[in-house]
């Protein structure tokens, strides 16, 4: 626990990307391969060894989704300077299919990527609109409540001020008395 | 469709007409003269497109591993 605290001494410095001449990295030049049946050719190749399905099997075992390793092949395709970026999005489902038939002959069971992780699960989308929904209907209730008081206690005051009213006496000495 | 991140394999793979890829069943020729089907037919999958061409692999890659998945059920 305590080496994860350590500071990356060997992570790049800011900016570092923009020190290297242009054209000195893999993918800064012309692919190696130009066509959709040249990459094809290459990854099937390159995936038919038995080093290549042995490790992949270990990763699959591993619960690593196959869309996450079909886009991280073709990223370190691209890297390499094998193929272009068009290309490697062309083969991907390729690699895709690929990685799921080594996947059957193996007899591994490995997650596709292509269900949703969150499906089952309650949404906050969901919570919150009951949630508002719950609250407007309080807020609804309190009123109709507020209201119903306030009509009560005003009819009481009218029909207090009306006995008043009534059973008013003059007083004084000089009042006119009927 | 729902895009998990920032992977477009998914969209990718659902995107992809593996139907375009089946192959079509291309009549014989009788007469020794006669005009060969392959270009008709090659217009008509419309394989100069990259993307037929990969459903294409993919459709024979697909059909392996329902051989596969069938054989053991």
């Amino acid at each position: 626990m305590a080496e994860l605290n350590q500071p990356l001494l060997d992570a790049p410095i800011a900016g570092q990307h923009m020190v290297s001449e242009l054209g000195g990295r893999p993918w800064q030049q012309a692919p190696q391969y130009t066509t959709v049946d040249e990459a094809i050719e290459y990854y099937l190749d390159r995936m038919s060894s038995e080093e290549f399905t042995d490790q992949l099997v270990d990763v699959l075992e591993m619960d690593v989704p196959v869309t996450t390793l079909a886009n991280t092949i073709q990223m370190a395709g691209v890297m390499d300077g094998k193929h272009s970026i068009d290309v490697g999005m062309l083969v991907m489902p390729l690699l895709m299919e690929m990685i799921m038939l080594v996947g059957d002959m193996a007899d591994v069971k490995y997650d596709s990527g292509m269900e949703n992780p969150n499906k089952g699960k309650t949404r906050d989308t969901m919570i919150e609109s009951i949630r508002t929904k719950l609250e407007r209907e309080i807020d609804a209730k309190e009123g109709m409540l507020f209201s119903e008081n306030t009509s009560d206690e005003e009819q009481e005051e009218e029909e207090t001020t009306d006995v008043e009213i009534e059973d008013e006496e003059p007083k004084g000495l000089m009042a006119r008395r009927d | 469709m729902p895009s998990f991140g920032n992977n477009p394999a998914l969209a990718l793979y659902r995107n992809l007409e593996v139907e375009k890829g089946e192959d079509t069943d291309v009549k014989a020729t009788r007469g020794l003269l006669a005009r060969g089907q392959a270009n008709k037919v090659r217009k008509e999958m419309d394989v100069q497109q990259p993307s037929v061409r990969v459903a294409k692999h993919m459709s024979i890659i697909r059909r392996k591993r329902d051989e596969i998945n069938n054989g053991r059920a």
